[in-house]
């Protein structure tokens, strides 16, 4: 895997399609990864569900924090892809209280901010959030963190906060 | 005795003038008995008789005896009169006489013609002496009252410079190489809690309570640094509040370049402070609401790009998402260039007697085909008002219609908004009512509704917004307009958003 910064973004070169339709199983005999989608901005959930299903992802949404939370309990999604900036919980918080519950700490995270300076380093370790894009950002380029973090995770071993 | 006292300074007087005729009387009788060779045989052989020779005899004696005498009495007199210098010398040593010892004695010799003379000169030289004495004292006044002034003067300076220091409102605080206070001023006794009259010569470390140690701890170091100039952000907590203080310690030097003392002044920077963060807060905010919509367009038009759109409908509702996204990032842009024109006053205000209910009127009919479109009512209270406003048109009328856009944003179907306006003749305004049976404000967030960026967040989704109109209305008629605005609001029963505004005559009564 190579690392390149773009926009405080890492990009997995390799992910193309084959990768993808490989470690995925899309249309294969491996079921729908689950990913939830946590934003205020209802247009952002749209597109980013389009984006998603169109490569066969199975999408849940989210409009506030605390929503999502009572979503990822229950669903239990393979990946987050949450805003930092929402009412009621927002999105930090959201992941606090993931990495606290036994039955979603390992689920990982990608945050979509318009404000990445305002997080420390130290606090991105802790809550291991594996990438954040800055607003605005690539429906490409979630995809492609989204599938990253689906093929770190699909090898444990290899899955430490540490290396983002 | 008076006429022996008469004849005694007669005698006086012309001492030279009797000595004379002693000395002729003497010398005529002295020829007279030498010439003839014997004394008294002679003498009686020419006819003299031994009576009047031996009366002759006895007054030569007595003459010859005065003489003596009078030489006698003059040199003591003299005497006298030395001692009298000597003493007076003795008493006048301070005293700036300009004369030498020498020119003294001559002086009080050349006045001694005779007794009297002697005693002229002397009650002269006690006179010259009182004299300068006297003058010596008087110039000893002058330099008393001389000093007097130049206290007074010191004083007045003092006090001077304590009121200056005592007027500044910032705290000042002078110690002394021991870290014992020189001064202090009221502010300074405010900040730390003690007297500022009776703080003299007190150590610092009693004055200051224990919570306050970083000020004491950094004035000392200020101190041992000897540097000339320190700066430092302290903060203070008094009564629940935290206020920040620009605390700069300055070192004073004495003439061999030691430090002396140490002099602290602290500025109240909290609401410097408050506003660089709100400003912070501001750009931070902007640049994010300015991104959210941003974030849609380039989302989209990437999605509209790389073909995801699988038919045209998506299409289409990809390119209206874009349009309206745009057109929502170019009226938060217009909002927060208003915002910031009126709050730097840049803005062009032309107020002139206007009728709000006209003004109402007009946007009314804009905003019905909106509400119709939603199934809400709009109902109109009358009485319609005919008072007068002095107010800026363009202004109101934007307030208007945010007020009523919001009404109608936050209403569900089926729901109703109202427009009262009505008068209050005591207090001389005109007061606008939109009420509307919307989704209300949760009681702890209503009062921050007028904030800048300010949404609600439970109704954040049911509508767009920037965050800025409400803002807006608030600048427009709180600081462009000197009226009120004012919100009441309950949860899923509805708000009443309202602005209260001067009417002209009340105005015009005022100014005269």
């Amino acid at each position: 895997m190579v690392r390149e910064p773009s926009k405080g973004v890492y990009i997995n070169k390799y992910a193309d399609e084959v990768h993808r339709n490989e470690f995925l199983g899309v249309g294969g005999k491996m079921e729908k990864k689950k990913i939830l989608v946590a934003d205020d901005e209802i247009h952002i959930i749209h597109v980013v569900a389009i984006k998603l299903r169109n490569n066969g992802f199975e999408v849940v949404t989210a409009e506030d924090g605390k929503e999502a939370y009572e979503l990822a309990c229950k669903e239990k999604p393979d990946v987050v892809v949450t805003d930092y900036q929402m009412p009621r919980m927002n999105g930090l918080e959201l992941v606090e209280n993931l990495r606290q519950n036994d039955s979603t700490k390992h689920i990982p995270v990608i945050m979509l901010t318009a404000r990445g300076f305002a997080i420390e380093d130290d606090k991105r370790e802790a809550l291991q959030v594996s990438y954040f894009l800055s607003k605005p950002f690539s429906p490409k380029e979630l995809l492609r963190s989204i599938e990253d973090v689906l093929q770190q995770s699909a090898v444990p071993m290899k899955y430490t906060g540490k290396e983002i | 005795m008076r006429t022996v006292r008469e004849i005694y300074g007669f005698a006086i007087r012309r001492r030279w003038t009797v000595c004379g005729l002693t000395v002729a009387g003497l010398a005529g009788y002295w020829l007279y008995v030498t010439n003839s060779g014997e004394i008294f045989p002679d003498a009686v052989g020419r006819g003299s008789s031994p009576v009047w020779v031996y009366f002759k005899l006895l007054l030569s004696g007595a003459v010859f005896a005065g003489l003596i005498w009078l030489g006698w009495s003059w040199l003591s007199l003299r005497r006298q009169i030395a001692s009298i210098i000597r003493q007076l010398k003795k008493t006048g040593e301070n005293s700036s006489s300009l004369m030498v010892r020498g020119e003294k004695k001559q002086e009080w010799l050349n006045t001694g013609h005779g007794a009297r003379g002697t005693g002229h000169g002397l009650v002269k030289a006690i006179d010259d002496r009182l004299g300068r004495d006297s003058e010596c004292i008087k110039g000893l006044e002058k330099q008393v009252e001389d000093l007097q002034i130049h206290r007074r003067l010191l004083q007045r300076q003092r006090q001077n410079i304590e009121a200056i220091i005592y007027s500044i409102s910032d705290a000042v605080i002078a110690i002394d190489e021991f870290d014992k206070v020189l001064l202090a001023n009221e502010a300074a006794g405010r900040l730390f809690g003690f007297n500022h009259k009776d703080c003299e010569h007190k150590k610092l470390s009693e004055l200051i309570d224990a919570d306050k140690k970083e000020f004491v701890e950094f004035l000392r170091k200020g101190r041992q640094s000897k540097v000339g100039h320190k700066r430092k952000e302290i903060e203070f907590s008094a009564n629940d509040n935290v206020k920040v203080y620009d605390c700069i310690v300055s070192c004073a030097y004495d003439a061999s370049k030691k430090v002396s003392g140490v002099i602290a002044v602290l500025h109240d920077v909290t609401r410097e402070k408050e506003v660089s963060q709100m400003k912070n807060d501001f750009v931070s905010h902007v640049s994010h609401e300015l991104k959210t919509p941003l974030a849609s367009i380039t989302a989209y038009s990437e999605m509209l790009v790389d073909g995801e759109a699988q038919d045209e409908d998506m299409r289409k509702e990809f390119y209206s998402v874009i349009q309206s996204q745009a057109k929502r990032l170019n009226r938060l842009i217009e909002d927060v260039l208003n915002i910031s024109r009126i709050e730097s006053g840049m803005v062009k205000i032309e107020k002139r007697p206007l009728s709000l209910t006209i003004l109402i009127e007009e946007q009314l009919q804009m905003i019905n085909t909106y509400a119709q479109e939603k199934g809400i009512r709009v109902i109109t209270e009358t009485p319609i008002v005919q008072e007068q406003v002095n107010a800026d048109r363009d202004m109101m009328s934007q307030i208007i219609i945010n007020l009523l856009s919001n009404a109608v944003k936050y209403t569900h179907s089926g729901g109703s908004v109202k427009v009262a306006t009505e008068v209050d003749e005591d207090k001389g305004i005109v007061r606008v009512l939109v009420s509307d049976t919307g989704v209300g404000i949760p009681e702890d967030e209503v009062e921050h509704v007028f904030d800048k960026f300010y949404r609600v967040g439970k109704n954040n989704h049911k509508a767009k917004g920037t965050g800025l109109g409400l803002n807006l209305v608030k600048q427009i008629v709180e600081k462009v307009h000197k009226g009120r605005v004012f919100v009441r609001s309950k949860q899923s029963e509805g708000s009443t958003f309202g602005f209260e505004l001067p009417l002209a005559r009340a105005e015009a009564l005022k100014m005269t």
